[in-house]
């Protein structure tokens, strides 16, 4: 991609490029994408080589890809994509449900494959998620810590996915019962043990697992500061249900918020979570 | 003869594919046109007078979760017809499959009681967690359209070299015509979906190695049983979790399944 783009005639705010070649399907996710984030610039393309164009003349800071689109199709264009200096994030979304083109569009780069149908609002919570995670692009993070930042929200996106499969539709602020919740719900204690059991099998043990963990962890203590500012985040109160996507996408703020905190302690989790997941 | 059949098969797993990936599409409109739509008329959903336009709200999601039920089913037929359905073998504990299918089909539960019969020693079996996934869920739509009200019991049993799945209903049991060819697909407009689920089971479970029966009991309902090999080498291995895109995919075909059960 050009290192000097022309982005004079799109707004300050963050730039989405919808590929699309259903125009119907693209404006309505506009329309939704606008009404979640007003600031935001959304401009359509209906085919591969309009999108080039745009992609060569502008920066984005995210692209929502289909791959079924006149030619170059979306996974020729995310090749290329991935070939140029600079690769804005990219949620692809399509009807294949095959495993290997999905594998490879991720290979390619792509941080996240939706499987259509799906809601609106699941598709514009995940395009809020990576949008999250460029705006530290602009400031204060060093690459290692956006590094550690995407991979921390790649793990959320797992979490919310797992969550949501396994029926649970919201998570219930400052309540430690599971029980008491009916079968849709989750409590922040549960989802603590849901995120730290791979941790204690051994499974996923990995640094950026293990952080998460511990900020669920320190969430769950209704009175720690990341509790509040979770709280603050979502706009919550103790006892109100969020939608596990949201509370999840709102997770992913308050890692950014304390990055800093989570990456020093990164080495410190790797050694502690195997047996003393409770000192945190 | 055999690139020729061949070169068939693969255009008919292209063809199969492109309508798959269509539908899809088109399933992506029709849903967020739904979800524009509730979002301008949310607030109002409430009055007593707009239940009606909830309600229609509903079918619409509804219906296209039974579009991918169907679009789903016929992938596996198309794959499955040109050689391509292969299982990707690997250990897979059975007893916590059929647990977590339980539990997750019990949240669409509505009259129906659902109960899991496990042995206290973990099965775990060479499998394919896919295949194992689609042919149980199948199994369990079925029982629970069969059966609005009543017991629904799964229960898990090895049995000489074999373990067996069971899937029991207190329903009116399989008609005699449809118990001598059970598994064959019926098209009528009503209840074709549970019955290419059922065909397309059938053949997940032989691609398997394994086969599908059905019975009727003697104590009235019906019993489909599934019957997989077992095979030593493998046994002692973990089991297999998902990664993320098999979740996310597991989800839309739990949401495809279990649309049936809410009528509209």
């Amino acid at each position: 991609m050009c290192d000097k783009k022309n982005n004079d005639i799109l707004g300050m705010g963050p730039r989405i490029l919808i590929v699309e070649d259903n125009q119907r399907l693209a404006r309505l996710e506009r329309e939704r994408l606008a009404e979640r984030m007003p600031d935001c610039e959304i401009r359509l393309a209906f085919a591969g080589t309009v999108a080039r164009a745009m992609l060569q003349q502008y920066q984005w800071d995210l692209v929502l890809l289909d791959l079924a689109i006149p030619p170059p199709d979306g996974m020729s264009l995310l090749r290329w994509m991935s070939r140029q200096p600079t690769m804005p994030p990219v949620i692809v979304a399509s009807g294949c449900s095959d495993e290997k083109i999905q594998q490879q569009a991720l290979q390619l780069g792509a941080k996240y494959f939706m499987i259509k149908p799906y809601h609106l609002d699941d598709m514009a919570d995940n395009v809020r998620m990576l949008l999250s995670v460029r705006e530290t692009d602009d400031g204060a993070l060093d690459p290692e810590k956006q590094a550690y930042l995407q991979r921390a929200r790649a793990y959320l996106l797992r979490m919310t996915d797992h969550l949501e499969a396994e029926g649970f539709r919201y998570v219930l602020m400052g309540v430690e019962n599971y029980y008491d919740m009916g079968r849709a719900g989750i409590s922040i204690k549960a989802l603590s043990a849901k995120a730290g059991s791979p941790i204690r099998n051994g499974a996923g043990n990995n640094p950026v697992e293990a952080a998460i963990y511990r900020l669920i962890y320190q969430i769950w203590q209704d009175d720690s500061p990341a509790y509040r500012h979770l709280c603050t985040v979502c706009g919550a109160v103790p006892g109100q249900k969020l939608p596990v996507r949201r509370f999840l996408t709102a997770l992913g703020e308050v890692a950014r918020e304390e990055s800093g905190q989570l990456q020093g302690e990164d080495s410190a989790c790797a050694t502690n979570v195997n047996g003393k997941t409770s000192s945190g | 003869m055999c690139d020729e059949r061949e070169r068939e098969n693969q255009q008919r797993l292209k063809m199969a594919a492109a309508v798959s990936c269509d539908l899809r599409d088109q399933a992506a409109v029709i849903l967020a046109a739904k979800d524009s739509l509730q979002r301008v008329i949310g607030e109002y959903m409430q009055d007593p007078g707009q239940q009606k336009a909830a309600a229609a709200l509903q079918y619409i999601e509804q219906s296209v979760h039974r579009l991918e039920r169907i679009n789903m089913n016929l992938q596996d037929i198309s794959r499955c017809a040109a050689g391509q359905l292969i299982p990707a073998w690997q250990p897979v504990c059975l007893s916590e499959a059929c647990r977590q299918l339980c539990e997750q089909a019990a949240l669409f539960a509505q009259g129906q009681n659902l109960r899991c019969r496990l042995p206290k020693k973990a099965v775990i079996v060479p499998s394919d967690p896919y295949f194992f996934d689609r042919i149980l869920l199948n199994l369990l739509t079925n029982a629970m359209q069969a059966c609005p009200e009543g017991n629904i019991t799964v229960t898990l049993k090895s049995d000489a070299g074999w373990v067996l799945v069971a899937v029991d209903d207190q329903g009116p049991g399989l008609p005699p015509q449809r118990l001598a060819a059970p598994f064959e697909p019926v098209y009528r407009s009503q209840t074709s979906c549970g019955q290419l689920g059922l065909y397309v089971s059938h053949l997940l479970a032989e691609q398997l190695g394994g086969s599908l029966q059905a019975e009727n009991l003697p104590a009235g309902g019906a019993r489909l049983v599934l019957r997989l090999p077992v095979r030593d080498e493998l046994g002692q291995q973990a089991f297999f979790a998902p990664d993320a895109m098999q979740e996310q995919y597991r989800q839309k075909r739990m949401r495809a399944e279990f649309s049936v059960l809410v009528q509209g």
